[in-house]
């Protein structure tokens, strides 16, 4: 008698044991991370259209980039400025300016060269959008007074 | 006994079991409640700013239709028809019932309509917008040109107009807004006498300066050489000079047209003349449209005065335009443009006792000026805000070609 | 019990895991950001287009050469398609496919009438204007342009679809547009000085006021005191002042000379408007003449006369003004390319168009009298376009044959062309040396019905005197070239100093020849004279060359000469050679030398041959033998 109870006992903690692990496991898997990050994605993806949207809206980049040799002169900074005024404070950014360039067309479609010669961003890691979780990017296309078709692309991540 | 103690540790083991599921289930979901449900407040705050700039609403052009009231309007949008990415129309947003303008009440919007147009529960959701300049300026005087007609020696009238002045600019988060771009308009409106025949013809005198803000985010601009010229003779002594060409200074305004990287703004500094030679300024009247609404606590008008708007399509240009009154009632007196140019800023509309002939000229000095401010700051409110549970989004936004910052915030009103 | 519980617990696991998997398919979940995309995709494309129009019209402006097709396609075509090429590559990884409309067409005005108020001092006058219909005629750029309402335009449409979005068929159309209308135009005069008021509106594509500054406007009167043969342009800069009144109405003053007084109403208005892009137009389209025939003189024949019209409204028919009639001065040509010309010819009963030519001259001549050799059209070669200045002439036929009134209109098209053939002209220039002028081709401005081919070479042998004009026809070997109006003859190798200027004018459509009158009864030798001139008869004549041996009767010999010399001679066939047929002509021409005692010999040449369809060559002789030339009798501006 003994012995039966002793293995009822065993079965019993075998499957407390079982049904412990069970929950703890479906508790890990059902939590949504971060139901939060879900939707900021998508909010600063939006965030990010709405930031290149002001940007392109007026004659600012023409004046920025092209007011005096953009080969030469740091416009880079003062872009950096001007898009940090609009960024809150957790989010970091960081803007690379193609420029479309017809006279090197592979296939009668233009090349993308990147115009910035340093990053404007607002931070200095390389690789820091590979760490952090929550990115999202946007690309818009713009028009310049001067003729030159530039593509915009913003990456931005929130801490 | 065995049986029993079996029983008892199986029955301590089942509640733990229960109990700690229990804690680990709700824990795991109640986070994601919280977190959800205060996220849906952003989220709803999100979709209703995206709501109230991005759609026209219904009837699109609800704004500068004044036959129609505010129950007429089925959907609640800002966004001006067939304008850009967030440009928002300035007849919708001038309808908004704002402390500090008087809108007659079956053309402005309350809070229920508000709200009804944005598909909100008035006992549920609350909310607060406030639409402002996204660059500011503020202007100090630092030194005045005064003119003078004298008759004899003694002074008759004395106007005194800014002669030179400081603008200090700053973004909507009041940081200073250095290397920004300024565009100064200073117009003078006067009547001008003329005797030989005699007649009062109305001047706009114009000038514009560009001018761009030092690292402070401050400018100063000097227009004492410009002032000697246009009103001149200074002091106009009528013995030497007789009463032609006597100038009875109406309105005068400084319009700054600041551009701030992709900011652009415009700011009208009305200079308080009429309170100088004790004549009546009223500052909340209202424009829907081509109408004007006066309300009746801010100034009597006789029926018999004359009127005429002046108004500032900057940077260039200040013109007349025609008024006159086509109604009132109890509240408000309703006077009608001869039109609103789509360009104009800022309108001023002069109402004064006419003059029969040139010996009583002296009553030019009788006038009303009553200021429109087509680019106002708004704050609408439906109500106090909750302390706990509201949530603040805001854009840039266009408004006649001008930028500002558009915040709403969204609260609810029961808890939980 | 076992059981049990692993069976709920794999129950528990299954739902745990399908919770799981709905979860990640809901943050992976991003169908809203393609809205954010059409949305930028949307303002740039507005963008695009405000900039093609303002390259466009800026560089067409600029140009003298007024080439618009050239500088549509340099700016318009090729950005635009670099532009849809860049947005497939922006967003390639959403599956983008863009149809842009690169060939629009769309009516945007229909034709309509436009009145202008034109007070002169006082009095008031309307100018009715007829406007023709605006659309895209298959280019995403038009300018309607020297009207009194004139318009720069761009259009298109686009159509994306985002397969990797599931997005189809957005479609986004764009009008930027930029429309100039000068609405009245008044002289007002105050203790001797005259000034202009010219009142315009300046509108958007939303119909919304463009506000612009004095700087940005440019207006160009008439001062018809300018001295053309210095090259300057009679087309002055006004000084202006600039009022504006609200929505989009403006008023430009400015001061003119008493002299320029008459010419008040004729203005050019340019403007830039903040976005860059530029307007021009022109208070009026053209002008009418009437033309009358004061010769008394039936001739039996053809009259044509050949005019020649100026950029300040000089007129002349063989360098001899006309009278004029009319009562008011005659009307300038606004600088505009000469592309945009025409003229039309019109009676009661019909009205056509009819050919002309733009000659370009070396410099601004001086008169236009034959007192003054040493000028004539431009050996430029490659150019045959520009714009309208102090050295071009307009030269058209006035054919007075079937009617003793007729009406010319001398108007200019809105739609900008700016281009037209790019092949020389060809104007004979002719000398001793070298007969066959054809390697001195004159560049001159080619109406699109300017393409007969025919040459024809004079030789001139040595006795001192063109005496001997040999007149070849050789249509077949120069079948692709253009000739003009008429052609240029001088005397010696030396291009530059003195020498006989005369002309060929041939007549490239009609199917009226001319004629002239019939002298009768002229023996060889006699020779008699009317006023000043020398009139030698008629004659038959052997020609030699390709002709060799054939006789010609009915043989128009039309001479000139002074009074101690031969005259010319010159030969009219009018027989069937080899399959060219040629009128039936019975009467002849006569020149004769005007003056006498000078060396300076002026000579027309009419060679006359109606031949292939509807070509034919005929001269302007009716000069010589008319007593009068033909007067202007009416101007009427449209």
């Amino acid at each position: 008698m003994n012995r039966r109870g002793q293995i009822k006992l065993l079965e019993a903690v075998f499957c407390v044991i079982l049904i412990v692990v069970v929950f703890t496991v479906a508790s890990y898997i059902v939590t949504p991370s971060n139901p939060f990050l879900g939707r900021s994605s998508k909010s600063l993806e939006i965030f990010g259209y709405y930031l290149l949207d002001r940007i392109t809206s007026t004659d600012l980049l023409d004046k920025v980039i092209f007011k005096h040799d953009y080969r030469t002169y740091l416009w880079e900074e003062e872009l950096k400025v001007i898009i940090s005024a609009y960024v809150p404070v957790n989010v970091y950014f960081n803007l690379t300016i193609y420029v479309s360039n017809m006279t090197d067309s592979i296939d009668g479609m233009p090349t993308l060269h990147v115009l910035n010669k340093i990053p404007i961003s607002n931070v200095a890691e390389k690789d820091f959008f590979n760490k952090v979780y929550e990115v999202a990017s946007a690309t818009v296309v713009y028009t310049s007074r001067k003729g030159y078709i530039l593509v915009l692309n913003l990456v931005l991540a929130r801490v | 006994m065995n049986v029993t103690v079996e029983y008892i540790v199986i029955t301590i083991i089942f509640v733990a079991i229960i109990s700690s599921t229990t804690y680990f289930i709700t824990n795991t979901v109640n986070t994601g409640i919280v977190h959800i449900s205060e996220q849906q407040l952003e989220v709803k705050a999100n979709t209703l700013l995206e709501k109230i700039l991005l759609t026209p609403g219904d009837p699109p052009n609800w704004g500068a239709n004044t036959s129609l009231s505010p129950s007429d309007i089925k959907s609640f949008g800002l966004a001006k028809v067939g304008g850009k990415l967030y440009e928002l129309d300035i007849d919708k947003v001038l309808r908004l019932n704002t402390t500090g303008r008087a809108i007659p009440r079956n053309l402005c919007l309350g809070r229920d309509d508000v709200l009804r147009g944005l598909g909100l529960d008035p006992h549920e959701y609350g909310l607060m917008i406030r639409i402002v300049p996204a660059v500011n300026a503020s202007l100090k005087i630092r030194s005045n040109y005064t003119y003078a007609i004298e008759l004899d020696g003694n002074p008759l009238l004395s106007y005194r107009v800014p002669k030179v002045f400081d603008l200090m600019l700053a973004d909507y988060s009041f940081k200073p807004a250095p290397n920004a771009n300024v565009t100064v308009t200073y117009s003078i409106s006067y009547l001008e006498l003329r005797i030989h025949p005699f007649r009062i013809i109305k001047v706009n005198r114009v000038n514009t300066t560009l001018t761009v803000s030092n690292w402070l985010g401050k400018t100063r601009v000097d227009y004492g050489n410009w002032l000697s010229k246009v009103l001149y003779p200074n002091p106009h002594e009528i013995t030497t000079y007789g009463l032609n060409g006597i100038k009875i200074i109406k309105s005068v305004k400084i319009t700054v047209q600041l551009n701030y990287y992709t900011m652009k703004n415009i700011y009208v500094f009305n200079i308080p003349i009429a309170r100088q030679i004790n004549e009546k300024e009223v500052f909340n009247a209202s424009i829907i449209g081509n109408r004007v609404y006066i309300s009746k606590k801010a100034a009597t008008i006789p029926q018999n005065w004359s009127a005429y708007a002046i108004e500032v399509i900057p940077p260039y240009y200040v013109i007349s335009v025609n008024a006159e009154r086509i109604s009132e009632d109890d509240e408000f007196y309703i006077y009608e443009l001869e039109f609103r140019d789509p360009r104009s800023t800022s309108l001023d509309l002069i109402i004064y006792r006419p003059a029969p002939n040139e010996n009583v000229w002296i009553n030019l000095k009788s006038s009303i000026l009553i200021h429109i401010d087509l680019m106002p700051v708004i704050v609408f409110k439906t109500g106090e805000p909750a302390s706990a549970r509201r949530v603040t989004v805001g854009r840039i936004v266009d408004i006649g070609g001008y930028t500002y910052y558009f915040e709403l915030t969204l609260w609810s009103v029961e808890e939980g | 019990m076992t059981l049990a519980v692993i069976i709920v617990s794999i129950i528990v696991l299954s739902i745990a895991v399908a919770v799981h998997l709905a979860y990640i398919q809901y943050q992976f979940f991003r169908h809203e950001s393609y809205a954010e995309v059409l949305k930028s995709i949307d303002s740039d494309f507005g963008r695009l287009l405000t900039r093609i129009l303002s390259d466009v019209t800026v560089k067409y402006n600029r140009s003298n050469y007024g080439l618009f097709t050239y500088y549509r396609s340099l700016y318009a075509e090729s950005m635009y398609s670099y532009w849809v090429k860049t947005l497939i590559l922006a967003y390639q990884g959403r599956g983008i496919q863009v149809s842009a409309e690169m060939s629009p067409h769309r009516t945007l005005r229909n034709e309509k009438t436009i009145t202008i108020v034109i007070d002169n001092e006082g009095t008031i006058s309307y100018w009715n204007i007829q406007l023709s219909e605006v659309r895209m005629n298959g280019s995403i750029v038009e300018c309607y342009w020297y009207a009194p309402e004139s318009l720069s335009i761009a259009y298109s449409k686009i159509s994306i679809n985002m397969t990797g979005e599931g997005v189809y068929g957005w479609i986004k159309e764009h009008l930027i547009m930029l429309n100039l209308t000068i609405t009245g135009i008044k002289l007002e005069e105050d203790s001797g000085q005259y000034f202009v008021s010219i009142n315009f509106t300046l509108l958007d594509e939303a119909m919304l006021p463009v506000i612009v500054s004095r700087r940005d406007v440019e207006i160009l009167y008439f001062d018809p005191s300018v001295d053309i043969s210095s090259g300057r342009s009679p087309w002055k800069r006004a000084k202006i002042e600039l009022e504006y009144l609200g929505l989009g109405n403006y008023v430009a003053k400015y001061e003119i000379d008493s002299s320029s007084r008459e010419y008040f109403k004729y203005v050019v208005i340019r403007v830039l408007d903040p976005r860059g892009i530029l307007v021009e137009a022109c208070s009026y389209t053209g002008f009418k003449l009437e033309f009358r025939d004061n010769s008394g003189v039936n001739i039996g024949g053809s009259k044509v006369y050949v005019i020649e019209y100026g950029i300040n409204g000089t007129i002349r028919c063989m360098y001899d003004s006309l009278v004029n009639n009319a009562g008011e001065a005659l009307p300038p040509i606004p600088p505009i390319p000469y592309g945009q010309l025409r003229v039309n010819e019109s009676t009661t009963s019909y009205n056509r168009e009819i050919f002309f030519d733009i000659e370009v001259w070396k410099r601004a001549f001086k008169e236009w009298s034959l007192s003054s050799p040493g000028e004539y059209p431009v050996l430029i070669s490659g150019r045959p376009y520009g714009r309208f200045n102090s050295t071009t002439k307009l030269v058209f036929y006035l054919n007075l044959s079937d009617a003793d009134r007729k009406n010319i209109s001398i108007y200019w098209k809105s739609a900008a062309i700016g281009y037209v053939s790019s092949t020389d002209c060809k104007l004979i220039l002719v000398n001793r040396d070298n007969p066959i002028g054809f390697n001195n081709s004159v560049a001159c401005f080619i109406t699109p019905y300017s393409r007969r081919r025919y040459l024809y070479s004079i030789n001139i042998s040595d006795d001192g005197v063109f005496s001997n004009f040999t007149v070849k026809f050789d249509p077949l070997t120069y079948l692709l070239g253009n000739y003009s109006l008429r052609g240029f003859f001088n005397k010696t190798n030396s291009l530059d100093s003195s020498y006989v200027l005369g002309y060929i004018a041939y007549r490239l459509n009609y199917s009226v020849v001319i004629g002239s009158f019939s002298v009768n009864g002229l023996e060889f030798g006699l020779r008699f004279t009317y006023a000043d001139k020398y009139y030698c008869r008629i004659d038959s004549y052997y020609e030699g060359g390709d002709f060799k041996d054939r006789e010609f009767s009915d043989v128009f010999v039309w001479m000139y000469g002074n009074t101690s010399k031969t005259c010319i001679r010159v030969f009219i066939f009018n027989k069937e050679i080899d399959g060219i047929s040629f009128s039936n002509v019975t009467s002849y021409g006569h020149v004769g030398a005007l003056g006498s005692g000078s060396y300076t010999v002026f000579f027309k040449v009419v060679v006359w041959i109606t031949s292939i369809s509807d070509v034919s060559l005929l001269g302007d002789n009716l000069y010589s033998f008319l007593m009068n030339t033909p007067s202007v009798e009416k101007i009427a501006i449209e």
